[in-house]
């Protein structure tokens, strides 16, 4: 009785391991799937202010305009680190007095101005917001720390910035 | 299998959607301010003729600004920090309430000092100490009342 009950289970699980299943490539392509649509909205377009280091202030503001120069500055350890809108970051003492300190940063700002002008002398076409800088500003920081980079900003020969806040909860909806 | 098929196509623009909404970060704004430039209109013969730049606002003596301290808030006109800076009859001051800065007081006031006369552009000069969550409030607030468009930061006096 026994011998003949493990036959049939046997037969059973021969029976099922020869049937070739259909459906076994579909969970990895649902995976796959899903993952390249989480690639194509984290790659493409990215926002900048994912995995910002800055605690903005939450302060209800004027509308954020598109294309413009975005750059985080956020205290770590003693230095202020400005992280940019593609991914570069750069960094000096907190307490800075010498202008060469933020040479990095100032280069990179006229780097920036120099692509958009001749982007846009080619084009023949301008928009405004795009030649202004954006600061998402860390809530430890004070006017002394931002001075610097205002400095630099002038020295880019850049004349519109704007201080970046998060919208209130109730008025982000 | 075309109702598995099925499934699955009706499965992806859900998931695309909960898998955008992760990647989506908060709504954000902005408080814009500017810094004054030089008017150096180009000598360009390829411009057209007769044009040339215009300033859209001029700083001057009497431009209106505010100097923010730790303790208090001071207004009066550019030349009363700058050229007339002995002068103390034409800076007032505000002092700031259990460390909170009066903002509305100091509109109130500066609309009653100023009278008539307008300015789209006030100069707000703060201490190095500020720290920018007040800094950045007191710029909104200045912007917000129908008296001032545009904000410039100045430094070097504190």
């Amino acid at each position: 009785m026994e011998l003949r009950a493990s036959s049939q289970a046997f037969d059973r699980l021969r029976g099922r391991i020869s049937t070739p299943l259909r459906w076994y490539p579909f969970p990895a392509v649902i995976a796959f799937g899903l993952m390249l649509v989480l690639m194509a909205h984290l790659v493409t377009g990215v926002n900048a202010r994912l995995g910002s280091p800055a605690d903005e202030l939450v302060f209800p503001s004027d509308h954020s305009p598109d294309g413009a120069i975005w750059i985080a500055l956020s205290p770590v350890k003693g230095r202020i680190y400005a992280t940019t809108g593609d991914r570069r970051v750069m960094s000096w003492q907190e307490n800075v007095t010498n202008p060469a300190d933020l040479t990095a940063f100032t280069d990179y700002l006229k780097e920036r101005v120099a692509k958009l002008a001749e982007r846009e002398g080619r084009s023949m076409a301008v928009q405004a917001t795009e030649a202004s800088v954006i600061l998402a500003v860390d809530q430890r920081l004070s006017f002394v720390h931002i001075r610097p980079v205002l400095y630099a900003i002038a020295a880019a020969h850049i004349s519109n910035y704007a201080f970046e806040t998060k919208q209130p909860a109730a008025l982000a909806r | 299998m075309p109702t598995l098929v099925l499934a699955i196509l009706g499965l992806a623009p859900l998931m695309g959607c909960a898998l955008r909404s992760l990647a989506v970060t908060g709504a954000y704004g902005i408080v814009p301010a500017e810094l004054p430039v030089l008017i150096a209109p180009p000598k360009d013969p390829t411009l057209l003729p007769g044009y040339q730049e215009q300033p859209s606002a001029t700083l001057v003596a009497n431009t209106p600004t505010v100097v923010l301290t730790t303790q208090a808030f001071y207004f009066g006109s550019l030349d009363a920090f700058s050229a007339d800076f002995a002068n103390v009859r034409d800076k007032f001051i505000i002092r700031h309430r259990d460390g909170a800065p009066q903002l509305d007081e100091l509109l109130r006031q500066m609309q009653a000092w100023m009278g008539r006369a307008s300015s789209d552009v006030v100069v707000l000069v703060p201490e190095g100490a500020i720290p920018m969550p007040i800094l950045i409030q007191v710029m909104a607030g200045l912007r917000k009342g129908s008296m001032f468009k545009r904000v410039v930061l100045s430094s070097g006096l504190l």
